[in-house]
């Protein structure tokens, strides 16, 4: 690479951000198709995406949940599982187990749905959190342990979990230590009126999940998460990220502040959204503009003993700590 | 108990309070009976282990029965709870027992504020540097707990705690140096009884030689004397405490009389003896700095005199004060020392300092006579005495021979052997037994001169005694046996007068007087003794009188309105500045110039209504105000662009700082 003129690396750069950057547009026109009206979740969950993260959506039953991870996962045209938790999952049905195979005289592995490059693991809370950690180790370590062996999992491995809030009966809450390996925690929300309306009146728009084509393939793909990491974070940027962090660890409003792995990810995903921006470096409103979605699973308030106050507590933080020095 | 525990005192605060409680003990351990240091040390024993989650907190009952028994024994012990040493016992009982029952934030705070209180109350009984460095530390690891407590529980790192409290201590040196020169320096409001006698080193108002077979020496200060013009030789140096004229055979001792108020007269008084006392010549003036003796007797060469409120003569010419000295005090005096007492000496006068036993010690008084016959006059008379003393074997020893029965005669015709108070008896008794009224005056004798500071040492060991004989129209003389049987002693100090012995302070090894013949040990010695004089002349001895003083030089005359505006403006001075400092750390100024035109920008922005939130990025904020102001939205958009290249993008532009001073001229 020393012998190319230094324009022609900038050149080549720009001009492959701005094939990515079309890509990205496709991807969430195609989505926003299924899914009505929520084009700031959905450009989160693909910035979440694009940061090698992992995804948990959390909101109340029926708001589309579901729909939006399985639109998601088609839209990216790799294979794809799906595994429902219940309460009596065990953790064979996720990593998969070994069975005697008479012909052969020997154990064989059958893989699990976890074998896969996009993992929607519905309703994760309804599982007990032996199958939970199951999962959330293969999050963690991209590989799974049967038998002794381990097994790496295909690449890109994306989890796309979907929770009803805790506080709703029958569920297991995961704990900090689990919630903190998720990259971004979303919500939906109630459509707004217009697209409400759009989806009484027309047909179901998830018929057209399977009618839609993937618009992305696994080099492309790579190609956007390589981009994602030369997104520029100046030294100011850093300064304000951590006085973020500075703050959330020495206010008294926060029972725990952010860990260093949440710091990282808020940097990965404000470099996410900076490229689905269109811009090769980060500026401030891109870290506020994730910081919500990253650190308000995070968060916990200094009185707060249910866990929900971090919405609020995303908001101070975002609000109180200054931009510039 | 309730179970669950709704606050926890945070760990890094608990170890703060932890720390405090056991170093704020440190400095009453000396005073306190053992048993309140016993229960404080086990009271924080039991906190480590409730901290380490070994042991539960004591219950309800438990803590009424300590807390009864802790209040009843400090009553057997000082017998109130009134007054600083039982007071302060109290109060280091409650820190310890309201640690170890503190389990709400509230607590928390109770027990920091009687750290504070356990510091102040430290002050009471000490007051050297080294003490105020001590109780300092204390005061900030307090500060530290009360930090610990505002933060985080997730605020784990102490050192970052710890650098906080630093800095407030800091910060609030200047407003203490205000404070501490400006406020009024009025008297207590509130007087505390201040502990009495507890066994202090020093002169002792009664002489018995032959009792001591071994004279103890202490290396302890006694006072300090800062001389307005030079020191006058060694040899005069006879400060003056107390004048023993009873004897019993055995003991000297003071009259009864001079316990009377009519033995004092006080400053503003009439004096009714001051025909009696003539200075003769120029008058030496000094400042002493002495130690706390908890007597009321002072040291000054004769013959004093001081203006200082408080202190009085007394009728045999010493100075006094009104009460017992528990502090370390400074006092200055005028003393002429060319000067006649008593040039007439009043009959019941006469008559006291002629007093003897009715019988007892034959062969002195038989020698006495002896004297008298040979001698034409009273100097004769003296001077043949003293030639006894010259003449006979006499030597001066720190360990002279056990006296009993006649022990005037056994000296001076057995033993011959002792030191001052020896000497300065046999010479009183057989002038007395002559018919020559003397008496025995003791204080101290010499002392150190140190060249850094410019002032005199005395040393508990520079006490001594002499003699003071009445002379038909010369008054009182002083005369000083020793002088002539080791005159060593009185010109170059106590050392070389037992030098051939090796007795000097052969009890204290460890004092640092012992090492003198080293020149960087004496170096050390008198500059950290140097120190500690500025300290008490400074800081300790900077009371009413000299704040009156040190104002009127500044101020030109003092006076209640012109000491509140000086206050006044001091104190805001002082605040102004450290608000300066806040201000230029916080924000206003930054060293990146694109960074300050932005600051510029925003106050701009705000003046004209346009406040920048904290949480704003520029970019946002430059918008709002191109949304405020559609007439200048380019400008505004121009700076957003400039900034963002600037502070976020890879390569900033150049000219970044022109450009953006021009475009926010533009706004202005």
């Amino acid at each position: 690479m020393s012998n190319t003129p230094p324009n022609s690396r900038a050149v080549d750069d720009s001009r492959a951000r701005a094939v990515s950057r079309d890509q990205i547009t496709q991807m969430v026109d195609a989505v926003e198709r299924v899914v009505l009206g929520k084009r700031t979740q959905v450009r989160l969950a693909l910035a979440c995406l694009f940061a090698g993260g992992h995804l948990l959506i959390e909101d109340l039953p029926g708001m589309g949940k579901t729909t939006l991870a399985r639109t998601l996962s088609t839209v990216l045209g790799f294979s794809f599982k799906r595994i429902q938790f219940t309460s009596d999952l065990l953790p064979a049905d996720i990593i998969g187990a070994s069975v005697f195979d008479r012909e052969r005289g020997a154990f064989e592995f059958q893989p699990g749905p976890v074998f896969a490059q996009v993992v929607l693991a519905d309703e994760i809370n309804r599982a007990t959190p032996k199958a939970q950690s199951a999962l959330l180790e293969a999050m963690e370590e991209r590989q799974v342990s049967a038998d002794g062996v381990t097994m790496p999992l295909p690449a890109p491995f994306f989890v796309i979990a979907t929770q009803n809030p805790a506080s709703q009966a029958g569920t297991f809450a995961l704990p900090e230590s689990q919630l903190d390996r998720f990259l971004m925690r979303i919500e939906l929300g109630y459509p707004d009126q217009k697209a409400e309306r759009q989806m009484l009146m027309g047909q179901d728009p998830r018929r057209f999940i399977d009618r839609l084509d993937a618009v992305i393939d696994l080099p492309a793909l790579q190609r956007i998460q390589c981009q994602v990491e030369q997104i520029f974070v100046s030294d100011s940027l850093i300064d304000y990220l951590q006085r973020l962090l500075d703050f959330s660890r020495q206010s008294s409003d926060f029972n725990c502040g952010l860990s260093p792995r949440g710091a990282q990810a808020l940097k990965r995903a404000s470099q996410a959204w900076a490229l689905m921006e269109g811009r090769d470096y980060v500026i401030p409103e891109d870290l506020q503009r994730v910081l919500p979605a990253v650190a308000e699973h995070r968060l916990r308030g200094a009185s707060d003993h249910s866990g929900h106050r971090g919405v609020s507590l995303a908001r101070l933080l975002a609000d109180a700590v200054d931009v510039t020095e | 108990m309730t179970g669950v525990v709704a606050y926890q005192i945070p760990r890094n605060a608990m170890t703060w309070l932890l720390v405090a409680m056991f170093a704020g003990i440190i400095p009453h351990v000396d005073r306190l009976p053992i048993w309140v240091t016993l229960v404080c040390l086990l009271c924080g024993g039991w906190r480590i282990m409730v901290y380490r989650g070994r042991w539960a907190l004591p219950g309800g009952w438990l803590r009424a029965l300590l807390v009864f028994s802790g209040g009843a024994a400090v009553w057997g012990h000082y017998g109130t709870l009134m007054g600083p040493e039982a007071g302060s016992a109290l109060l280091l009982l409650g820190f310890c027992f309201k640690l170890m029952e503190t389990h709400t934030r509230r607590d928390a705070f109770v027990v920091v504020i009687l750290g504070y209180f356990v510091v102040a109350t430290a002050f009471f009984f000490r007051l050297e540097i080294v003490d105020t460095l001590y109780l300092l530390l204390v005061c900030f690891l307090v500060t530290a707990a009360l930090l610990g407590l505002h933060q985080s529980p997730l605020q784990t790192a102490p050192r970052r705690t710890a650098w906080l409290a630093a800095r407030l201590m800091l910060q609030s040196v200047p407003l203490t140096l205000v404070l501490f020169l400006l406020v009024p320096r009025i008297g207590p409001i509130w007087a505390l009884e201040q502990p009495s006698a507890s066994a202090r080193t020093g002169l002792s108002d009664e002489m018995t030689p032959g009792d001591i077979a071994r004279l103890s020496q202490s290396p302890a200060l006694a006072f300090r004397v800062e001389f307005e013009g030079a020191v006058p030789a060694t040899d005069q140096l006879y400060w003056r405490a107390l004048v023993l004229d009873q004897f019993d055979g055995r003991t000297w001792r003071r009259h009864p009389q001079q316990l009377h108020p009519d033995w004092v007269v006080w400053p503003g008084n009439p004096n009714p003896w001051r025909s009696s006392q003539q200075a003769l010549g120029q008058a030496t003036a000094y400042r002493v700095i002495m130690e706390p003796t908890d007597k009321r007797w002072l040291f000054a060469l004769d013959l004093a005199r001081s203006d200082q409120r408080g202190i009085g003569q007394t009728r045999d010419f010493r100075l006094v004060n009104r009460v017992p000295v528990s502090q370390p005090f400074s006092y200055r005096v005028e003393s002429a020392l060319n000067h006649r007492l008593d040039p007439e000496l009043p009959y019941w006068l006469a008559r006291r300092n002629l007093q003897l036993p009715e019988d007892g010690n034959p062969r002195s008084r038989e020698l006495a006579l002896q004297l008298r016959q040979r001698s034409g006059d009273a100097e004769e008379l003296v001077s043949n005495a003293l030639a006894l003393f010259r003449q006979q074997p006499f030597s001066y020893t720190l360990k002279p021979p056990l006296l009993s029965g006649d022990r005037v005669d056994q000296f001076l015709f057995d033993s011959r052997r002792g030191f001052c108070a020896h000497y300065a008896g046999a010479l009183v008794f057989l002038l007395r037994a002559a018919g020559q009224p003397a008496r025995v005056v003791t204080g101290y004798q010499g002392g150190e001169f140190n060249p850094l500071g410019n002032y005199v040492l005395v040393h508990q060991f520079d006490a001594h005694a002499w003699v003071e004989v009445w002379l038909p129209g010369k008054g009182w003389q002083r005369v000083d046996p020793t002088a002539v049987v080791a005159p060593s002693r009185v010109a170059e100090g106590l050392e070389q007068a037992v030098a051939g012995e090796g007795s000097f302070l052969a009890d204290s090894g460890f004092s640092p007087l012992q090492y003198r013949q080293w020149a960087w040990v004496s170096q050390l010695r008198l500059g950290w003794d140097y120190l500690n004089f500025a300290w008490h002349r400074s800081v300790l001895g900077y009371d009413a009188d000299s704040q009156r003083r040190w104002l009127s030089s500044w101020l030109g005359g003092v006076d209640w309105r012109r000491l509140g505006v000086a206050l006044v403006v001091a104190i805001a001075a002082v605040l102004g500045v450290l608000a300066l400092w806040v201000l230029w750390r916080n924000g206003a100024t930054t060293r990146d110039p694109v960074l300050k035109e932005y600051q510029r920008l925003c106050a701009d922005g705000e003046r004209r209504g346009v406040a920048r939130q904290p949480g704003e990025a520029p970019g946002r904020y430059l918008q709002r105000l191109g949304e405020t102001f559609p007439g200048q939205a380019r400008q505004y958009q121009q700076c957003a662009r400039l900034l963002d290249d600037h502070l976020y993008r890879a390569e900033p532009t150049p000219g970044a700082v022109k450009r953006l001073r021009r475009l926010r001229r533009s706004l202005a």
